[in-house]
């Protein structure tokens, strides 16, 4: 991949020619600011900034109706925002018409042409690009080879599996070598066994070809798995954007916080900078005072008989409520006083029955604390 | 920064013209019947003495029963019979499915005056079958009267509920019928209990179709009815008459007939819940085989329904090749019909080709259009046209041949007596079905993949000829085949709006069976027929066979 001075030929809206790959991938960031996008009154974007590094792969996670999808189909340019800009480097394609932004899509659905065979397909955007037939068919044996469809290429979509249709989307997008790769939530209608398979063949596929990638789910683990970096989106808004584990280990707002992984929370008053937990006490940063949420993951509690020494941090008692034995580990569901808790155990010890009288374990540095607006609050050092 | 602020939104240009057409073409005649009912044909002034008038004549009292009398027996019997047959068809191995379906869609097809006038020639008084009854002792009544409308009604239009249901039938997921059974519920008690409600949708839009179909048809009680006169054929009278006629009678009494079809359009969307009870369709419902007695009389019962349902179109086949002196029937065979229909009737042949191709030419172009605007840019505005489509559903084609032939008599669009007038009748009563059928047809295809076409480079109009049209093309082309074979069997609107030069086969028919000219009725039924059949296979060929498809 070459990375170029910021001064790129700028692409114009009269400029009929689109890169047919000797750009092979994105050589400047994907900057996205202040998009706005309201849908009948409701406003549904509600300023998003972001930036897509040359190559990256960058996932948009959220819940439905967040807004992840909408953002994805402005930047392709089947949606127009309100308000906001779309620039690759330092040219604005937010004016481009869809088919001249040299984007390739991946949909939900396939959205394969089931008129045309699976190598007609394949050769769709190249055709378009008016590439000449003997590259074409050399991209389209490549990108069948790519996607695993070797000697499918005369087959109908409707004599395929979703699986297999929505590999011919992928190769579709890649052969004509996109600056840029979207994908709207392309695992969702698959079976969880090839979602996990497919799941892997797009990354490798995409690393690969170098062409950065615009990925969108609802499904957390998938985000996980797959992404450099991820932004979480809530409500039309950014609510954190970081690598997977900034993401799952430091969530920087109450919603990524219960969004991705598991997350017990408890809930707690602070008055001038500190709050008390069945008398225990707890300092946060900045004498924040109201109503504030902790949370704590179910492998950063410890689970140990009544008594013994407090170590540094909260303890809380309670029953186990429920006993759950997965082998590598174990669940056990805790009611206290502050509500039930999920604890992830490792060391099984013994009397952890269900019914039996337990005490939690909450390490200080493992505790996330959240004011009301959702924001991180530090704890005092 | 946008490029695409300048220049207006194509679709919007179109939607402007859809509402044109509608305006001009459906609201504009019909608001002259709306204002002729109010209108007091003495003074001049608005007044009420018009529907005064309707309520207070025996005779037009009398016409509203009969109307709703037909309509309600025409539904009936099309009921009982287009039910049982998709029952059998849908959920049985019949021999032959293909072959019922096919006829059961020539039965629908052919227009309803060749049935009544089918019927006469074999029950009427002078009947073939009634005479050889006759001939071995029994004494059957004649078709005449409200009996013969009600039989010629169930007979014609059972093919809409037969064809609409076998759908339904088709997409209940078998697993809830199992279920219904696993849970202590008999077969029989289940039908009713399960699989019946899961239809009910499809019958009872397919009832109001019937019935609506029965109310406005002019020609089967002009013909069969005698003195079973309805709301359709009184209006017709009232307002062809030779000696002044009345309009403001004929318009009132085409509100009330208005009226009624709007109040059952109501009353069905009440009952049913617009929710389609869809599922996850894993498996098909299963199609049992049935040996023995058992199997041979669902066969029976099926062909029994077809063979009559064909009767019609078979009779005015076998007349058409009888011997003829002037309009009297002769032993033997011949072709004296034909000889007289090519050398002295053949205009009106010429006029209903050329009439229909252009209507289904506006038709195809027009319908494609709407029903891209109804499927693909919903608005406010497009809610508001679906809804105004609706109103040629329920508007009697009579009473749309007065509404033209009053708006468009004088000036600024004086087409009266011209081939335009009919040809506009028939484009605005069949464009909502055409518009409706491609709009159905495109929620079939994603609209993704028109985007997947554009993120690959192609522009959009290229994107939508490129993805979309080859896609929907096969539900266009059948749907256009199936607007032809509607605008060759046009009769009432035509029937008001023809002069000498412009009547069309079905008008000539009409004109003929009402002469007695038998000979020459059959010739030009036959041929007219033929004509259907041929643009029926067509399509059922680009369809790919799904005849349901099609309605």
């Amino acid at each position: 991949m070459f990375l170029s001075a910021p001064s790129v030929e700028p692409l114009r809206p009269s400029c009929k020619v689109i890169a047919t790959g000797r750009r092979s991938a994105l050589s400047n960031d994907l900057t996205i600011s202040g998009i706005r996008k309201s849908f009948g009154g409701v406003e549904v974007l509600r300023g998003i900034d972001l930036a897509v590094k040359p190559g990256e792969f960058f996932t948009l996670l959220g819940p439905s109706g967040c807004g992840k999808t909408t953002l994805l189909r402005i930047i392709a340019g089947f949606q127009q925002a309100d308000a906001g800009a779309v620039a690759l480097g330092a040219t604005r394609i937010d004016h481009l018409p869809a088919h001249r932004r040299d984007i390739g899509m991946v949909f939900q659905d396939y959205a394969v042409f089931p008129h045309l065979t699976v190598a007609d397909n394949i050769a769709f955007g190249l055709r378009t690009r008016g590439l000449p037939k003997p590259e074409i068919a050399e991209r389209v044996a490549e990108g069948l080879k790519m996607v695993r469809l070797d000697g499918l290429g005369g087959r109908y979509p409707a004599e395929m599996s979703g699986g297999q249709q929505q590999r011919v989307g992928i190769a579709r997008a890649m052969v004509i070598r996109p600056s840029l790769l979207l994908m709207d939530e392309p695992l969702s209608n698959l079976d969880a066994k090839l979602r996990i398979e497919l799941r892997d063949d797009i990354r490798a596929l995409q690393k690969r070809l170098g062409v950065a990638a615009i990925y969108v789910t609802h499904d957390q683990e998938e985000a996980l798995a797959i992404s450099d970096r991820i932004a979480v989106m809530n409500g039309g808004v950014c609510e954190q954007v970081g690598t997977p584990a900034e993401i799952y280990r430091c969530p920087q707002r109450r919603f990524p916080a219960g969004f991705v992984g598991t997350m017990n929370f408890l809930t707690a008053e602070a008055r001038g900078g500190h709050l008390t937990i069945d008398g225990q006490r707890l300092d946060l940063a900045g004498g924040h005072s109201g109503r504030v949420e902790i949370g704590i993951r179910p492998e950063h509690l410890g689970l140990r008989l009544p008594g013994g020494p407090i170590p540094d941090g909260l303890v809380l008692d309670g029953t186990i409520l429920r006993f759950t034995y997965l082998g590598t580990h174990a669940l056990a569901v805790v009611e206290s006083a502050h509500g039930a808790m999920t604890v992830q155990l490792h060391d099984i010890g013994d009397g952890f029955a269900e019914g039996a009288a337990v005490r939690i374990t909450l390490p200080r540095d493992r505790l996330h604390v959240f004011a009301v607006n959702g924001d991180r609050i530090g704890l005092a050092s | 920064m946008s490029a695409r602020r300048g220049a207006p939104d194509p679709w919007l240009i179109i939607q402007v013209l859809a509402w044109t057409i509608l305006a001009v073409l459906l609201i504009w005649p019909l608001s002259s019947i709306l204002s002729a009912s109010f209108i007091d044909n003495d003074s001049g002034r608005f007044a009420l003495s018009n529907y005064r008038e309707v309520i207070e004549t025996r005779a037009f009292r009398r016409a509203f029963v009969n109307t709703l009398i037909a309509g309600f027996g025409g539904m009936a019997g099309a009921l009982v019979i287009g039910v049982t047959l998709a029952w059998i068809t849908a959920r049985h191995v019949i021999a032959g499915k293909q072959t019922i379906q096919l006829l059961a869609i020539l039965a629908l097809v052919s227009p309803p005056f060749i049935g009544a006038y089918a019927w006469i020639v074999l029950f009427g008084a002078n009947g073939v079958v009634r005479n050889a009854l006759a001939g071995i002792g029994i004494e059957a009544p004649p078709i005449y009267g409200m009996w013969g409308v009600i039989l010629v009604f169930a007979m014609k239009f059972f093919p809409h509920v037969y064809l609409m249901t076998t759908t339904a039938l088709q997409s209940v997921n078998p697993s809830v019928e199992e279920a219904a059974e696993s849970l202590g519920m008999p077969p029989a008690q289940r039908f009713f209990k399960v699989t019946l409600p899961l239809i009910t949708p499809a019958i009872t839009s397919s009832a109001l179709l019937t019935f609506v179909l029965s109310i406005a048809d002019f020609g089967t009680p002009r013909l069969i009815g005698r003195d079973f006169n309805v709301l359709a054929t009184e209006a017709f009278t009232l307002f062809g008459s030779e000696m002044g006629g009345n309009p403001g009678v004929a318009s009132a009494l085409s509100m009330v007939l208005i009226a009624i079809s709007l109040v059952l359009v109501v009353l069905q969307r009440r009952a049913v819940k617009r929710d389609v009870f869809g599922g996850n369709m894993i498996r098909r419902p299963e199609v049992k085989l049935v040996r023995g007695f058992k199997g041979a009389m669902l066969h029976l019962i099926a062909y029994a329904i077809v063979f009559v349902g064909t009767i019609p179109a078979l009779t005015a086949v076998i007349f058409s090749f009888r011997k003829t002196r002037g309009p009297v029937f002769q032993p033997g065979l011949g072709l004296e019909s034909y000889q007289k229909v090519f050398a002295q009737v053949s205009a009106p042949i010429v006029n209903t080709l050329l009439f229909s191709t252009i209507a289904v030419a506006m038709i195809v172009a027009v319908g494609t259009l709407i029903g891209y605007l109804l499927a693909r840019r919903p608005s406010t505005g497009t809610t508001l046209l679906d809804g105004a489509l609706m109103v040629p559903y329920i508007v009697p084609g009579i009473v749309m041949g007065i509404a033209f032939i009053t708006r468009f008599n004088t000036p600024p669009l004086a087409i009266t007596g011209g081939m335009m007038v009919i040809v506009l009748a028939i484009f605005i009563r069949r464009l909502p079905y055409a518009a409706r059928s491609v709009a159905a047809a495109l929620r079939q295809v994603s609209p993704r993949i028109e985007e997947a076409a554009i993120s690959l480079g192609a522009p959009p109009l290229s994107a939508f000829f490129k993805t979309t049209v080859p896609l929907i093309a096969p539900g266009i082309l059948a749907g256009a085949l199936m607007s032809l074979v509607t605008a060759m069997n046009e009769l009432s609107s035509s029937l008001v709006l023809y002069v000498g030069g412009t009547a069309t086969m079905p008008v000539r028919i009409y004109l003929a069976v009402l002469d007695g000219d038998y000979g020459t009725a059959s010739a030009l039924a036959t041929i007219l027929l033929g004509l259907t059949a041929l643009a029926v296979l067509i399509a059922f060929r680009v369809s790919g066979r799904r005849g349901a498809a099609l309605m």
